[in-house]
């Protein structure tokens, strides 16, 4: 969250009061509801939740990138560097997006053009936004060095994405959003198509390009050990609602308050240190997206879910950067309502 | 970059031409192709256009012999020159026809399977041209404008624009939605740029083998026009025409009828052998 209490920093992306739809001739799904976050620059932030909890969602939100027949901001902002990216005409998008707003994206098995070399797929990106009006020269001396960056041979470059394993086309990927050097990545679960080992290389990668670049990084994932690995902030979302909010810290350390269902996440990891034969994951689902329930959006699943819970939407209760959207933390000593009035809008 | 890295420099079309040399039959096809692209565009130019036309009745259906190399046809006219002339009428027909249908009906396929909103336009335009037969539809369009040349290739071009159209949407529709085009618009691609770069190199193979395919089969469709006197007009030499000229007099003098026939089946094969081969060296993903 805004890092306020420290020391000013400059803000590299606010979302605020985020709400997408998506709209179909039946159904309206309530995919993401009045989601706030700020990002500050060089600063990492990691959105963790269950498939379907709207984390693909935000992220193409923040690239204006929804279906464009069905998927619909209803209200909100999101400020990039402090100018709007919704107001912006489509011609400003096409300038924003590789330059500086990057996006890698899930598979990389689907996400590469078959038929093109990596070559041409990675200088695309530099051609399109060639405001230093680099040579075509220039412009292969910036991808093999990038390639270099991502560890792959620029030798390699003329050959196409089938010739590459699962790993090192991720690291293409990778090489593709790094070419334009972006101010925000957002990394749409980079590692879920990728063995463990490569799991590790593409992270620590990740990693090392972010502190060399001083990129800011979304990272988006439903594994709580990445977000430990390489995330100073990190969100915990829930049907389109961030349920929690805090620095790695105050998430991780598990003698703070947390929302049940973060509770529940860390109950479902195995830990190292202790013999258990049973995981204890969290019971039901996720509720049905087109149907919210009228209260807390966790209370059907929640093991202290109250008669509360069922009526009323929770508040979102502060303790410096921890926020938590849960009723039981009106008594917890140290946390305080946020304005009423930001909640009055989510309702909208 | 180090000096030791040896860059395997190939441009595209060597290297599309590495890989079509590697299907043998598409080669076959293809020296074949040349070799009646040679007889029928180059060696007319060398025998006069009187030959064709020129009739002898006392010499007709005259039997093979060194001054008309395929004998005379039921005019006397020889045979040879006008298979040659007719060969070069029906192929330019083809091609020209084929590409003038490839363009708008392709354009439009591409546009209706990209845009939402012109898809519903674009297509039901579509469907009403569909509605009619296409050698109807030629038949209609060639009457109205009137039976030349340029008419019989607009006419026949405009009758195939449905087919084109609909198999450039069906290839175009399976690629736009996936994850690369996404990626690619993440990057800041213009649509103009995903259209020609990302989309279309995908769906070349579709478009080239429903080219070719499609070449005879405007061939065909030029050849009944002709056949019912609404395409080019005699005395001008054309396959189709030939051939059905010749069924008349297919007991006494069987080899009229053959050699256009066997043309077009030639032309026709080697067509679909060379687009075989073509699609196949425009998939990276079957390299070998």
């Amino acid at each position: 969250m805004t890092s306020g209490t420290t020391e000013p920093k400059e803000l590299m992306l606010e979302v605020k009061n985020l709400t997408v739809e998506y709209q179909s001739d039946l159904e309206t799904v309530h995919a993401v509801n009045g989601i706030s976050f700020s990002l500050a620059k060089g600063g990492t932030i990691g959105l963790v939740g269950e498939t379907g909890a709207g984390k693909t969602t935000t992220a193409l939100a923040l690239m204006r990138l929804l279906p464009e027949r069905t998927g619909k901001i209803r209200q909100g902002d999101i400020l990039l560097n402090g100018t709007s990216v919704l107001k912006s005409s489509d011609k400003e998008l096409m300038l924003l997006r590789g330059e500086t707003i990057a996006m890698i994206f899930q598979d990389p098995m689907t996400s590469l053009n078959p038929v093109l070399t990596i070559g041409d797929q990675i200088s695309e990106s530099i051609l399109l936004h060639n405001s230093q009006g680099r040579t075509p020269e220039q412009i292969q001396g910036r991808v093999d060095e990038v390639l270099n960056m991502v560890g792959i041979p620029p030798a390699r470059k003329r050959e196409y994405p089938h010739q590459f394993s699962g790993g090192m086309r991720q690291r293409v990927v990778i090489a593709i959003a790094m070419a334009c050097e972006p101010d925000l990545l957002i990394a749409d679960e980079p590692t879920t198509a990728l063995d463990v080992t490569i799991q590790a290389q593409v992270l620590m990668m990740i990693r090392k390009l972010r502190d060399r670049l001083g990129t800011s990084l979304v990272m988006i994932t439903h594994d709580l050990g990445i977000v430990a690995q390489t995330c100073d902030n990190v969100a915990v979302m829930y049907a389109g609602q961030l349920v929690e909010v805090g620095s790695a810290k105050d998430i991780f350390n598990r003698e703070n308050s947390h929302h049940p269902y973060t509770n529940g996440l860390f109950g479902s990891i195995p830990k190292l240190n202790e013999r258990v034969k049973r995981l204890k994951p969290i019971p039901g689902l996720m509720p049905d997206p087109t149907a919210l329930p009228e209260g807390c959006y966790f209370s059907p699943r929640c093991a202290e879910s109250a008669n509360m819970c069922l009526k009323a939407r929770p508040e979102v209760y502060v303790k410096g950067e921890h926020k938590i959207k849960c009723h039981k933390m009106r008594n917890v000593d140290g946390y305080v309502k946020e304005e009423a009035e930001r909640e009055e809008a989510e309702r909208g | 970059m180090t000096e030791e890295i040896v860059f395997r420099k190939q441009s595209g079309a060597k290297e599309i031409w590495r890989r079509f040399k590697k299907n043998k039959s598409a080669v076959v096809g293809l020296v074949l192709f040349a070799v009646m692209l040679v007889a029928c565009f180059i060696v007319p130019l060398l025998i006069p256009y009187s030959r064709v036309t020129q009739q002898s009745i006392r010499n007709k259906f005259a039997p093979p012999s060194i001054e008309h190399l395929a004998g005379t046809d039921h005019f006397g006219r020889d045979e040879m020159a006008r298979l040659l002339y007719g060969g070069r009428m029906t192929m330019s027909v083809g091609f020209l026809a084929a590409t003038l249908s490839l363009l708008v009906g392709g354009s439009l396929g591409m546009l209706a399977s990209f845009y939402d909103k012109a898809d519903n336009l674009i297509m039901r335009c579509i469907d009403v041209l569909a509605s009619m037969p296409p050698v109807l539809m030629a038949l209609a369009i060639v009457s109205a404008l009137g039976a030349n040349l340029r008419n019989v290739i607009i006419a026949i071009a405009v009758s195939r624009i449905p087919a084109f159209c609909r198999v450039v949407r069906a290839a175009v529709l399976g690629i736009v939605d996936q994850e690369y085009i996404e990626a690619a618009r993440a990057g800041g691609t213009s649509d103009f740029r995903i259209l020609t770069r990302h989309v279309l190199p995908n769906c070349l193979g579709t478009i080239i083998v429903q080219t070719t395919m499609n070449i005879s089969l405007l061939m065909l469709t030029a050849a009944s026009l002709s056949f019912i006197g609404m395409g080019i007009q005699p005395p001008a030499p054309e396959w189709g025409s030939m051939l059905s000229e010749a069924r008349e007099y297919m007991r006494s003098a069987p080899l009229l009828m053959f050699l256009p026939g066997i043309g077009i089946a030639l032309v026709t094969t080697e067509l679909n052998l060379i687009g075989d081969g073509l699609r196949d060296a425009f998939d990276p993903r079957l390299k070998t």
